[in-house]
Order: C-alpha cells, then sequence, then structure tokens
C-alpha cells in the first residue's frame, strides 16, 4: 500500500479537528454551494485562498488534501476539451467539422473542472479530519427538521452509520479474500481480460456471503439487545458549541456573502 | 526446497500518519521438510511474514529467495512460486464459492497445466486426505455443509495442487478438539511425506508435540529460534515474549520447584509420563 485510501479520517488535534461535526458539515455545505456561485477571478482567486487556509489549518499534508482528484485527471482533461470544442460556436476560432474550439469553450471548462476540484478537496479535508461516525452524527442533527414531515431521520442515519462502520470490516475480509484465491492460482494481476473476467466470480460470491453473514449476525444481535428502530440515539459524547464553532461558521458565511455581493457586481459575466 | 529470507523488513503504509513497522531484519534459513512452528503475541508480524514469503506483499527492504530464486527479482515467474507453496489462511473456508466440492477444489488447478485424468486424481486425493467421502460429497454444494466439513473442503482446496511447502496462518483456531487434532495428524502425515510444513500458532502443546523447530516474533523482530526441545526452557523469557508452554513443559517445571530432577527440556506428554510414573512409584528423587 503506497498511498492512502482516498478521505481516510486522519486523526489530529488541529482546529479543524476540533471542530463541532455538525457545524464543519454545515459549512461544507455552505462552501460548496459558494463555489457554484464563484464567476469571477477574483472570486476564484479567493475561493483557493480559503481552501488552503482550511488545509493548512487542518494539518493535513497537501498531498493527502489533493489525493481527492489523483484519479481524475483524465475526467478533468475530457470536461476541458469538450467544453473547448463544442461549448460557444458562435466565437470560435475556426470551424472543423463537428468542432468549434473557442476561447470562451475553453475558460468555461476550465472553470468547471476548477469547480469540482475545489468541492472535491474541501470534501475530502472533511472526511480527513472527521471520524466517519460524527459524520453521521452530524448528518442526524441536520436533517432532523424532516422527521416532523415523516421522514424516518433516524433510521436513516443508523443504516448510513452502520453502513460506514463495517467498511474496514469488508476491506479487510475483500482483502483477504483476495490473497487466499490467488495463493489458489486466481490471477487477479493478470493483463489478460480473459483471465480478469474469469477471477471475478471467485471474489464476488465470498464477499457478499461474508457481507450477508455479517447483516445478518448483525440484525439479530440488535434485535436481541432490544433495538425496535426507534428514534432518539444518544451521542457517545457531545459537548456544547464553543466560540469557536460559531467563528467557523460565521467565516463561511462571510466568505459566501462576499462571494454573493461579488456576483451581483459581476453580473454581466458569465463564467 | 529452501526458503531464505535475507535481512527482511516490511513497513505498512509508509511515509503516512498509518506508518507500522511489522517486520525489521528478518534473517531466516527454512530447509527442506522442516515443521516449523511460529509464536509470538498478537501484532508481532506472524502474518506479515508469511505473506511476504508467498509472494502475496514485497518486502521494504531485504530479500526472499525459494530454492535459491528471488521471489522479487524481475524475471521471477509468479506461477511457479503459486505451485510449490500452499498457503491456509486463518478461517480458510470463507474462500469456497464454487456450486460443487469437486470444482471449489479443482479451481487451483486451472492453470496448473495439469491433464484432466491428473487433475482429477488430485481432486480426488485432496478431498480424501482430509477425511471427507469423495464419493458422497463431490457433487455437494459446499454451502450446505457443516462448518467444520467446509474448513476440511477449503484445506483440500489447497492440498490439489500438492504444494511442497504448506504455509498456515492460525488453522486450528476455532475447531474442536477432535477436528484440531485430525487436523493436526494430518500436517504430520504431508510433513512425513516431505511436504515442508509453517505453521503459525498460539497453541504451544500442538506445536510441542508436532513441530520440530520454533520461531519466535517479538515487535518485528526475530527473538527465538530453536529446535523445539530448547525452545521452550526459559520460561521467564518466553512470559515476556508473550508465550505459553505445553502442559508438559508445565508440569516439568512444577515438578522441578518441589525438588523433583526433571530434564529442562521435557515439552511432550508421552516424555513426561516416565516421570510421572516412576516419581508416583517413589523411585524417583
Ligand atoms: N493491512 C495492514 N495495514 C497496516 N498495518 C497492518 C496491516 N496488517 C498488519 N498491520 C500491522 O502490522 C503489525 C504486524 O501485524 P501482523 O503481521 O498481522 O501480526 P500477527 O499476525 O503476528 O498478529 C501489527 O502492528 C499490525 O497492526
Ligand atoms: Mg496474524
Amino acid at each position: 500500500m503506497k498511498s492512502l485510501p482516498t478521505g481516510i479520517f486522519i486523526p489530529g488535534d488541529s482546529p479543524i479537528h476540533r471542530l463541532d461535526s455538525s457545524i464543519k458539515l454545515l459549512a461544507l455545505f455552505i462552501t460548496v454551494v459558494t463555489i457554484v456561485l464563484v464567476n469571477s477571478f477574483l472570486g476564484y482567486v479567493i475561493m483557493i485562498l480559503f481552501i488552503m487556509m482550511i488545509a493548512m489549518l487542518s494539518g493535513i499534508s497537501l498531498p493527502v488534501a489533493l489525493n481527492a482528484t489523483n484519479k481524475l485527471y483524465w475526467f478533468f482533461i475530457i470536461i476541458l476539451l469538450m467544453n473547448t470544442f463544442f461549448y460557444s460556436p458562435e466565437d470560435a476560432w475556426f470551424s472543423f467539422w463537428v468542432f468549434t474550439p473557442s476561447m470562451t469553450g475553453f475558460t468555461y471548462g476550465l472553470t468547471v473542472v476548477l469547480r469540482v476540484f475545489l468541492a472535491l478537496v474541501i470534501s475530502n479535508i472533511l472526511t480527513s479530519t472527521t471520524p466517519p461516525m460524527e459524520i453521521t452524527h452530524a448528518l442526524e442533527h441536520l436533517i432532523s427538521p424532516f422527521s416532523y414531515v415523516g421522514i424516518p431521520t433516524g433510521q436513516i442515519a443508523m443504516i448510513l452509520s452502520i453502513a460506514i462502520q463495517f467498511i474496514p470490516t469488508l476491506a479487510e475480509e475483500t482483502d483477504t479474500i483476495r490473497k487466499a484465491q490467488m495463493t489458489r492460482g486466481a490471477r487477479f494481476d493478470s493483463k489478460k481480460i480473459t483471465q480478469k473476467a474469469e477471477a471475478v466470480l471467485p471474489m464476488v460470491i465470498p464477499i457478499f456471503l461474508a457481507a450477508f453473514k455479517r447483516a445478518d449476525e448483525l440484525s439479530v444481535a440488535m434485535e436481541a439487545r432490544g433495538y425496535r428502530g426507534v428514534s432518539g440515539r444518544t451521542k457517545k459524547s457531545s459537548r456544547p458549541l464553543l466560540v469557536g464553532d460559531y467563528g467557523a461558521l460565521l467565516i463561511v458565511l462571510l466568505v459566501c456573502l462576499l462571494q454573493i455581493a461579488l456576483r451581483l457586481i459581476n453580473l454581466t459575466r458569465t463564467y | 526446497m529452501s526458503i531464505e529470507l535475507s535481512r527482511v523488513s516490511y513497513t505498512y503504509s509508509p511515509g503516512t500518519v498509518f506508518e507500522t513497522v511489522a517486520l525489521q531484519e528478518i534473517n531466516l534459513t527454512i530447509e527442506d521438510g522442516e515443521y516449523l512452528g511460529l509464536m509470538g503475541k498478537t501484532g508481532c508480524g506472524k502474518s506479515t511474514l508469511l505473506q511476504l514469503m508467498v509472494g502475496l506483499m514485497q518486502p521494504s527492504r531485504g530479500q526472499i529467495f525459494v530454492d535459491g530464486k528471488d521471489i522479487n527479482g524481475r524475471d521471477y515467474v509468479r506461477a511457479e512460486l503459486r505451485r510449490k507453496i500452499g498457503m491456509v489462511f486463518q478461517y480458510p473456508e470463507i474462500q469456497l464459492f464454487e456450486t460443487s466440492v469437486e470444482k471449489d477444489v479443482a479451481f487451483g488447478l486451472k492453470h496448473s497445466g495439469l491433464s484432466k485424468a491428473e487433475a482429477a486424481d488430485n481432486v480426488r486425493w485432496a478431498i480424501e486426505i482430509v477425511g471427507l467421502d469423495y464419493d458422497k460429497i463431490r457433487s455437494v454444494s459446499p454451502f450446505s455443509l457443516s462448518g467444520g466439513e467446509k474448513r476440511r473442503v477449503a484445506i483440500a482446496g489447497i492440498l490439489a495442487a500438492k504444494p511442497k511447502i504448506l504455509i498456515l496462518d492460525e488453522p486450528i483456531a476455532g475447531l474442536d478438539p477432535k477436528g484440531r487434532d485430525a487436523f493436526l495428524d494430518l500436517t504430520q502425515k504431508l510433513n512425513a511425506d516431505g511436504v515442508t510444513i509453517i505453521m503459525v500458532s498460539h497453541n504451544a502443546d500442538a506445536l510441542s508435540k508436532y513441530a520440530s523447530r520454533i520461531i519466535i516474533l517479538d515487535s518485528g523482530r526475530l527473538a527465538l529460534d530453536s529446535p523445539s526441545k530448547d525452545a521452550f526452557k526459559d520460561l521467564a523469557r518466553l512470559e515476556t515474549l508473550g508465550v505459553g508452554v505445553s502442559q508438559a513443559r508445565e508440569v516439568a517445571h512444577l515438578l522441578s520447584q518441589c525438588g523433583f530432577q526433571t530434564p529442562a527440556d521435557i515439552i511432550r506428554y508421552e516424555e513426561l509420563q516416565p516421570l510421572l510414573l516412576s516419581i508416583a512409584r517413589g523411585g524417583h528423587l
């Protein structure tokens, strides 16, 4: 294993780690909306600086913060090319067959790529600084108003947290199964596509069986302990919101308002 | 058929906050036909060592030679290693996936280059040697079997390739005493037929009885490597290494504390029994 899996929680004690998880999730939501609102050069510069500042505060190293986008470079390049060649036929440099490359298209593609990139990086910072269980608690907290219109938010959060809890176990089991089948002669590392396809069943069937078995055991255990799906799950630890939490939320809101203001000034520009 | 490790180290997730040094500077030679017991506290690096030997992972530093060839060398053929070494993981029954016992056991022979008839012979041999009735069980779904039978089928699926080296990672955990003894007898039988056995276990009784050599790891380092009759002499040291001793060794130790003359290399019941008898008859002091 050379690099860490994307978005894995990295324990730490930075100001970002210490923030209340509900505030963090809300802040992430606002930040992503803000990223979509940005439509000026200055706006992007501010956004990049803002996210860089958060990354630095979180103590997450730059390569780790950026590894959310590691496997997406091809996706980015394709978006950029598609936009450059198809987006704006009106002011194309020239036209050849269906291709109408234009500067407008190129800049538009660039902004799309930049927005996706920034949203991924900031989400990655959230998941890297917040234990998965905290995230589900935060989610439960944030969607709890919907319970008044009959949506079982408690159960949704429970399902999510169970699913998240099982990821490490299943990952470990998958690894063991892969190794066991490999020593039996399965050819996962083969380059031939037929041999790759052949190696699918020996992996998939044991993984599914293991997952079903775990789910079955868990449901029996939950029932035996009296779980009846009633909402009102208690948190393991909860602390009251601190000045820092409100401060963080305020900063994010200010950045958002600033971007809205910039957008209003800049209405005529459309990228 | 020897395995040689030369200054092997392994680190998980190097350069990250999750960096774990699992093995450090391991030097080890395992000869043909040995029955080797590998012991040590949980997390001392036993599983990592086994997985390096079967080429599932590559050492961070150092080299591993099987039959004199570097298994991580650029022109080494992995298929050769797979043919030579079989590995039984803890709870091997997790690897079952085929629709019938026969097919599952034959899975590992697909790329072995054996003819159909040879492969069928191997499958029958493997199913029978783990103590199952070939004709009765061959077309049964492996998922309809009991836990103990599933494990036997899974092990048959590894033996079918007739590996010359069998590596086992805590294979007897969770077996009942009868199943455990049957399984250990099987490893002994294979060993007598020339198969090298390398087995991780916390069961000192089992290893004292079957293994000819004991290796103990401590925090990723080789802490002890000796013939099994000498391995369990220093009880205080074994205590700090987190390794238990066999009941026979324990009784012999108690006897020596009570003033009876007992050799420190008694580790098996058969060796203890004459001594106990002579003490009981009052002839020994
Ligand atoms: N996949 C892995 N990723 C990171 N660390 C691991 C992994 N597997 C094992 N380790 C660590 O390496 C060390 C040795 O583990 P292992 O070889 O499984 O020990 P043992 O089999 O003796 O219990 C332990 O500290 C363990 O936490
Ligand atoms: Mg282990």
